[in-house]
């Protein structure tokens, strides 16, 4: 602990440093407002994308209001081009763009699953020599998940997690595009990393009146549900309608509110079992709704004595994520064959049921290996 | 309200020459501050509002009745209550699913079953910043140190917005007499006031945030699956983040104060500058160092009751103010890390001190040493206080060591601008002071209207650098 310290203004004796000249609280104010204006023509850009992305409403309206003849006389005075150098020098060229252009769904003819008679398809195989490229990401619900998962895809041995991280994206969905455009940002992910498998949770964010392309509202209005399902749809299709790319889409969970979960998230789930159940084989709806339910079927913090959730009732904790993870493993295993490279040819010993390490907070048995080794 | 948003800029246009306005007629400005500080405290959580108030109001009373009596038991008496309500309050909200989760485990190891529930109290911000000046306050008051001041000065000072969330620690003898002291509206110490703020952004918006997402969430996230040279880095990374963070804030709150009119104590002074732990903690969250000094190490008996007895209270000292951060036994290993190195450092003085040797001669050489070492054994124990549990930290801290892992993989995310950023936060901390004086004194020659405009641009590129939206703070959680 520190015993001898002087007051901290006296450590370095102020001798021989020039004076600094006072300012009046008038000259004061005189600064900050000339700082905001200049800040402000400089940021006319920024200003207006945070405007745009702010709730839809009396706010977001007012911030509207300044920030768009803003950007129009920072634009027109070509003041904004030291920003956008400063982008494209900082390699974030494109950070002010807003685009609210939606993909609406493909038509494609994926049969009825139900009537069919012919042989399910063989399903895609993976082994340690030819491994699966996952992405994963989505709203702020993803993050605590996707990082579980990053942690438990080495012990399947087959799985490549892109950039080993989570692509969190906190506050986004498909309501929203001005704020973040999730088609348009897969879109680049499919150009740029080619991922076998992409695994998304949203919807948490999006109950609320939608803009951008076809923006309509309130929510959960006939027309409310019928744009939802054309975004919903058209970003499924946006990852899978070409090539053997496969969608995995993670629903909302029931939260502590449980009034809001009942009436918005299961409308939302809804649309997204539904919309998956059109694209059998491409899209998969993983439900974990119902996975946070005690005995007596309301919202729960704990289960099974783990705390499966954090404080504020939403979001997940460590060991919830664990859990949301093995799900996702588990659906995988079943879209995929991730364990047959494990069958020894003939001649040979059986491998081992255990992964070969498991990575940190990962469980021991990913009841993948279980399965299909024993 | 975080201090960098449009919010908060839109109260402050408001707040500032309106608290010079009424300056002249002091209460009325007392009214008004302490309005504008509810209204910014209750914009997080307004039923907090109440807590605030009740923390006030108690403390208030038990400071004046201390203040009333000679009477040494009564006072003690009514010392011993001041410390049960403000520890009280601290136990409940911050620690009550601490004691919870351990007694279950605990009770879990012997078969028993304790049932699921936890608290899940939603901890107020700021708690532990505003309860620790009520506590000194009513101390000093019991020290005969300080007398006590009216309810609406006291009210101020606790609740006073630049500092009410997350410090620095401003003691009442500090903050009180200044509500009162006449201030002239023509001598605004603008120029150190802009300077703190807008190195302050610089530091949380575009350093802190930079290194949090592109390094340091990931490798504590999952440290099994990064290579040992970018948990090296992330560690080195999150040192920087953690300071950049922080300092940022309070740098942010200091100036903020010092445009209306008020001094605050530093509270940060170049920490990975320091040549041991002890200097460390001179430079380190320095008003939260001298409280636990004061009110804590001091009062334990200090250095002056033998050896053993010191390392009890370097120990006890670093410990508590560990938990002081968090209720997890992360904080607590944190909080041992530097008190084991304090009592190294006591250990070898005292040894030198008996056999009679000299101080080693003073070179460079040396102190880069002691300075390299010192930043090391800092970073060693951010590792415990960043990770999410004892046993991540471990993994970090086991495979960021392993020697056979060093030359296996790539390693992505070590890039030029993480080190760039780590760079800029340890290297800004050895630029002389005389530098950034003649800098600020250059500042102030100009006008009014040139320091808005170069303030204007320095915003353009803290905002353009910066992350669209803005992190909590770290230490807002504390």
């Amino acid at each position: 602990m520190p015993t001898t310290t002087r007051p901290p203004n006296e450590r370095h004796p102020a001798a021989r440093i020039p004076r600094r000249r006072p300012l009046s609280a008038g000259h004061v104010v005189v600064v900050m407002l000339v700082c905001a204006l200049v800040g402000g023509l400089l940021n006319a850009a920024g200003i207006r994308k945070t405007a745009n992305g702010q709730p839809v409403g009396i706010r977001r309206d007012v911030a509207r209001f300044f920030a768009e003849p803003l950007y129009d006389v920072s634009h027109a005075l070509q003041i904004d081009r030291l920003r956008k150098g400063l982008q494209a020098v900082s390699g974030r060229s494109g950070d002010d763009d807003i685009n609210t252009r939606l993909p609406d769904p493909v038509a494609i003819d994926d049969g009825d699953p139900t009537t069919s008679t012919t042989a399910p398809p063989k399903k895609q195989a993976f082994s340690p020599t030819d491994r699966m490229t996952l992405w994963i990401g989505g709203d702020s619900l993803a993050i605590t998940p996707g990082q579980s998962f990053v942690n438990l895809a080495p012990g399947a041995e087959v799985i490549d997690v892109v950039g080993n991280s989570v692509n969190g994206q906190v506050a986004t969905g498909l309501a929203r595009p001005e704020v973040f455009n999730w088609p348009q940002h897969l879109l680049e992910v499919i150009a740029s990393d080619d991922p076998d498998a992409v695994v998304i949770t949203l919807g948490s964010n999006d109950d609320q009146t939608m803009t951008g392309d076809g923006g309509v509202g309130p929510f959960g209005s006939p027309e409310w549900i019928a744009e939802y399902r054309r975004r919903v749809g058209g970003m499924m299709d946006v990852v899978s309608a070409t090539g053997d790319r496969k969608m995995f889409w993670i629903g909302a969970p029931m939260m502590r509110n449980e009034e809001r979960s009942e009436t918005r998230y299961r409308i939302i789930n809804d649309i997204y079992r539904e919309e998956a159940a059109k694209r059998p084989g491409r899209v998969y709806y993983i439900d974990v709704y119902e996975r946070f339910r005690d005995a007596n079927g309301s919202y729960a913090d704990i289960i099974d004595g783990v705390q499966v959730r954090t404080p504020d009732g939403i979001h997940f904790s460590r060991e919830g994520g664990d859990q949301i993870a093995q799900v996702v493993l588990d659906t995988l295993d079943q879209a995929y064959d991730l364990t047959s490279w494990r069958v020894p040819a003939p001649g040979t010993t059986v491998p081992t049921t255990a992964p070969a390490s498991a990575p940190t907070g990962a469980p021991t048995t990913p009841t993948t290996k279980a399965k299909r080794t024993g | 309200m975080l201090f960098p948003t449009v919010t908060f800029a839109l109260f402050f246009f408001i707040v500032l020459p309106t608290s010079w306005i009424l300056m002249p007629t002091r209460e009325r400005w007392k009214i008004f501050m302490l309005a504008a500080s509810y209204f910014f405290y209750g914009y997080w959580n307004w039923h907090f509002v109440f807590l605030l108030a009740v923390s006030t109001v108690v403390n208030q009373l038990l400071a004046r009745t201390i203040h009333a009596t000679d009477v040494e038991r009564r006072r003690r008496a009514v010392l011993t209550l001041t410390i049960v309500f403000n520890l009280g309050i601290l136990l409940y909200f911050k620690y009550a699913d601490f004691f919870v989760s351990s007694s279950r485990d605990v009770l879990d190891t012997f078969g028993i079953d304790a049932g699921n529930s936890l608290v899940n109290i939603a901890l107020p911000v700021g708690i532990s910043f505003f309860t620790f000046q009520a506590l000194s306050y009513v101390i000093d008051v019991y020290r005969r140190d300080f007398e006590p001041g009216s309810l609406i000065n006291f009210a101020t000072y606790l609740s006073f917005f630049p500092h009410v969330v997350a410090g620095p620690i401003v003691r009442g003898s500090e903050f009180m007499p200044q509500i009162d002291e006449p201030k002239d509206p023509r001598r605004i110490d603008a120029t150190r006031a802009f300077f703190l703020i807008f190195i302050g952004l610089f530091k949380k918006v575009v350093i802190a945030n930079y290194l949090a997402t592109e390094i340091v969430d990931q490798v504590f996230a999952s440290p099994g699956r990064h290579t040992p040279l970018e948990l090296l880095v992330g560690v080195y990374a999150y040192a920087v983040q953690i300071y950049a963070d922080f300092s940022g804030y309070t740098d942010m709150a200091i100036g903020l104060a010092l445009l209306l009119g008020f001094r605050f104590p530093l509270n940060f002074d170049s920490p990975y500058t320091a040549t041991s732990i002890q200097d460390f903690w001179r430079r380190w969250h320095m008003t939260l160092s001298r409280w636990l000094r004061d009110y804590l190490y001091i009062p334990l008996g200090g250095n002056r009751r033998g050896d053993r007895a010191t390392y009890r209270n370097l120990m006890l000292t670093m410990i508590l103010g560990g938990l002081w951060h968090g209720a997890a036994w992360t904080f607590v290993i944190w909080g041992a890390i530097h008190g084991v190195a304090q009592s190294v450092e006591h250990w070898r003085r005292t040894v030198r001190e008996r056999r009679g040797l000299p101080d080693p001669p003073d070179t460079a050489a040396r102190r880069w040493t002691q300075r390299i070492v010192t930043f090391n054994i800092v970073c060693l124990a951010w590792i415990f206080f960043r990770a999410e549990s004892i046993q991540v930290a471990f993994d970090y801290l086991f495979r960021m060591l392993n020697p056979t892992e060093w030359f296996q993989g790539g390693s992505s995310l070590v890039t030029f601008g993480v080190l760039l950023a780590i760079f800029i936060g340890i290297a800004g901390q050895f630029v002389p002071r005389a530098f950034t004086a003649r800098l600020m004194a250059g500042f102030s020659r100009l006008s009014p209207v040139a320091m808005g405009a170069v303030l204007g641009v320095v915003l353009m590129v803290i905002n353009t650098l910066g992350p669209r939206g803005v992190a909590p703070f770290i230490y807002f959680q504390f």
